[in-house]
């Protein structure tokens, strides 16, 4: 395939190479080493994050990031093959799937195969895979509508999450609409990132650690009432606490405020294990 | 009266209210001044120790109540502590709690303090501060009050996405029994009157895009199951007639907790009936999203729901001319109504077969369980690999182990029953 030429192909045979791809764990990047593969015909054995290392058992290839060519790849998806498609392989980045972009590059040149209906292709192994991650990735930002909690910090509004996908985009809309005339962050502690939006305006970016203020009294009463208002709302003839585990599992508990004991810290709320409080 | 004592009062009055959704109002396009949205599939915010899910700010304005229903809580002979919110009280408790995403928005109920009249009058109050100076565009469901004025019935629904009746029991002998304030006339004729104003409110929403939207999330009601010996097929009847000629969006069912001492109800130390409640919701989604009809699922002879079988099962296994259908073959109407096949799988299966036609592996992995599903289904005229016996045998694995456990529990202290005879029991019944 020539780098001019329109962005098809992956009907023939690659070669299975005992290569490994290295990007900057970027969309962009991961759409470079899907167009990558197509120009060289080869199916790496494995696609990363990071630095070529000296070491490595495998040969190496650094992959550049390039958004004319990151582009091609995602028009041609959305144009030749179908939004849906495009859209499947933008969820995918965003997932926890330790195999994303193999798995994506997998789609893609099935994709180019088979064309539309691929998406409708449940039964087969990779389209099935790709959907089920985005799906539970979609489930998770979905969860997070509900289980996000956010608190006032000097006026503005501040929340943290422990997501295993990266549903930051995922929801953000939904937060953005909600809550148009506030001023608020997202801070995503596992994937170290933060979703501000002010003024109107929403932007992304990175950080290593958050410093907050402690609460305000009006805060700690709001966690009080809620508190109260969630322990009163039981019916305890009806206790079920399997339940309650499968809707919200454990690993949600420790952002929210109505399940933290009654004698809450002092330092910012949500607490969580390993926080250090500066 | 401190506001902690207060919501924990309106709280637990207003908690044996089940409806809890959140959905149907339309995404309400979030723009302008003011905050709050609304999400067409519903957001869950939290779930409490008994596992229902917390969406709403559930309430009560106030707890004081001039009838003297027998089975409530709130009745007039009741010894409890009353209190009542101020309406801007309530107002600024629910922005806050919205603020930081604690909730989807308010629930509001109330007592009859008063009259039927000067109660809803508070909970507009209420509303107008909230859709008023605090600009809230969030969910609010409210409820209509028997016996209250048309006309403030028709500004509560202007304020409030979702309005409710409730209709307490299952029939008019029970409530003239039990709930001597109310009949079944005041209870269905605002009902009718809200189901009218949601088809002129949407009439006239297509001819003004401006036009005023009444409950736009349509009405729903709920009634209490146990109390009263209605049998499951007078109220599944009830149910489906509620649907059909109200339009109503949902019917919550609530299993009777004893919370008084009266000769015409069951006994304080009576359990709640849950298993029942839970075998009326599942026949209810399966008139709402399965083209069930009441009268397919129970019938005279058969007046109470299979303790062992959820209602689906119990229909397929009565019907083995349907069955096994096949998966690449049969409509997506009849795919439907095999048991542990939903609208998303039947969904799915339609979708993925116009790419070929799909075998066991497929099926696996277009994500449709088969645990259920595998007695009923043939893929490429082939039944599941490894899967012996005939229909009793299907049966006999289908059988809900959940209620053969609390029957051994029981026995312990009595004759003791083998769960295995049970289950033979069980499908000897079908």
């Amino acid at each position: 395939m020539s780098l001019r030429g329109d962005f098809c192909g992956g009907g023939e045979v690659w070669m299975r190479e005992n290569i490994n791809y290295l990007y900057d764990g970027g969309f962009e990047g991961m759409l470079c080493c899907i167009f990558e593969a197509f120009a060289r015909k080869e199916r790496p054995g494995a696609i990363l994050i990071g630095e070529p290392q000296q070491t490595s058992l495998f040969e190496e290839r650094w992959v550049e990031s390039q958004p004319i060519r990151a582009n091609r790849v995602f028009n041609g998806l959305a144009r030749k093959i179908s939004p849906d498609a495009a859209r499947l392989v933008r969820g995918l980045y965003l997932t926890e799937h330790p195999e994303k972009e193999l798995l994506a590059l997998d789609f893609t040149r099935l994709a180019f195969r088979v064309g539309r209906g691929v998406t409708a292709m449940r039964g087969d192994p990779v389209v099935a895979a790709a959907s089920a991650a985005v799906e539970r990735a979609l489930a998770e930002a979905h969860k997070y509508k509900g289980l996000l909690r956010f608190s006032d910090v000097g006026g503005a509004l501040v929340a943290e999450i422990e997501p295993k996908n990266r549903v930051l985009p995922l929801f953000a809309g939904h937060f953005c609409g909600r809550y148009r005339n506030e001023n608020f962050l997202i801070h995503d502690r596992t994937h170290h990132e933060v979703m501000i939006w002010q003024e109107h305006l929403l932007r992304y970016e990175t950080v290593d650690r958050l410093t907050l203020p402690p609460v305000s009294e009006e805060e700690e009463e709001t966690r009080r009432l809620w508190r109260r208002f969630y322990n009163t709302i039981a019916i305890a003839a009806r206790e079920n606490p399997r339940c309650r585990r499968t809707n919200m599992p454990k690993r949600y508990w420790n952002l929210l405020p109505e399940l933290q004991p009654e004698e809450e810290r002092k330092d910012f709320g949500l607490p969580a294990a390993g926080r250090t409080v500066d | 009266m401190d506001l902690l004592d207060k919501l924990t009062i309106l709280t637990d009055a207003a908690k044996y209210d089940v409806a809890c959704t959140s959905s149907g109002a339309g995404d309400r396009a979030p723009s302008g001044a003011g905050m709050g949205s609304t999400a067409d599939c519903g957001i869950c915010h939290s779930w409490s120790a008994d596992g229902r899910c917390i969406s709403l700010l559930k309430v009560l304005m106030t707890n004081r109540c001039v009838y003297d229903c027998r089975y409530c809580v709130n009745r007039r002979s009741s010894d409890t502590p009353r209190a009542a919110f101020e309406p801007a009280e309530l107002a600024e408790l629910t922005m806050r709690f919205y603020r930081r995403n604690y909730i989807e928005g308010l629930f509001l109920s109330s007592g009859v303090d008063r009259s039927p009249d000067h109660a809803t009058e508070q909970m507009i109050r209420a509303l107008e501060l909230l859709r008023g100076p605090c600009q809230f565009t969030g969910y609010i469901h409210a409820k209509a009050i028997p016996g209250t004025d048309p006309d403030l019935i028709a500004r509560l629904g202007l304020l409030a996405d979702r309005l409710s009746v409730n209709i307490e029991l299952p029939s008019q002998k029970s409530l003239a029994l039990l709930a001597p304030g109310k009949t079944k006339q005041n209870i269905l004729g605002p009902m009718a009157g809200i189901r009218d104003g949601i088809t002129e409110s949407r009439e006239s929403v297509i001819k003004y895009k401006k036009a005023p939207r009444f409950a736009p999330a349509g009405q729903s009601t709920q009634m209490i199951v146990g109390a009263t010996p209605e049998t499951d097929l007078q109220i599944l009847r009830l149910t489906q007639g509620l649907y059909r000629k109200f339009g109503l969006k949902r019917v919550f069912f609530s299993a009777y907790i004893p919370v008084a001492q009266d000769s015409l109800l069951p006994a304080l130390d009576t359990k709640p009936p849950l298993l029942r409640e839970h075998r009326l919701y599942q026949a209810d989604w399966l008139l709402r999203f399965y083209h069930f009809s009441a009268e397919e699922l129970l019938d005279e002879e058969h007046p109470a729901f299979n303790p062992f079988l959820d209602p689906k099962c119990n229909w397929a296994l009565n019907h083995p001319e349907l069955f096994p259908v096949e998966v690449n073959k049969a409509a997506y109407e009849l795919l439907l109504r095999v048991p542990g096949i939903g609208p998303r799988s039947a969904a799915r299966i339609v979708r993925a077969r116009r790419q070929g036609s799909l075998d066991w592996e497929d099926l696996k992995r277009i994500g449709v369980v088969l645990k259920r599903a595998q007695y009923f289904l043939l893929c490429r005229g082939r039944r599941r690999e490894g899967l012996v016996g005939g229909w009793k045998s299907a049966a006999r694995a289908l059988i809900d182990g959940s209620p053969l456990a609390q029957t051994e529990q029981l026995s312990l202290f009595g004759e003791p029953v083998r769960r295995e005879q049970l289950r033979e029991a069980a499908v000897e019944c079908l």
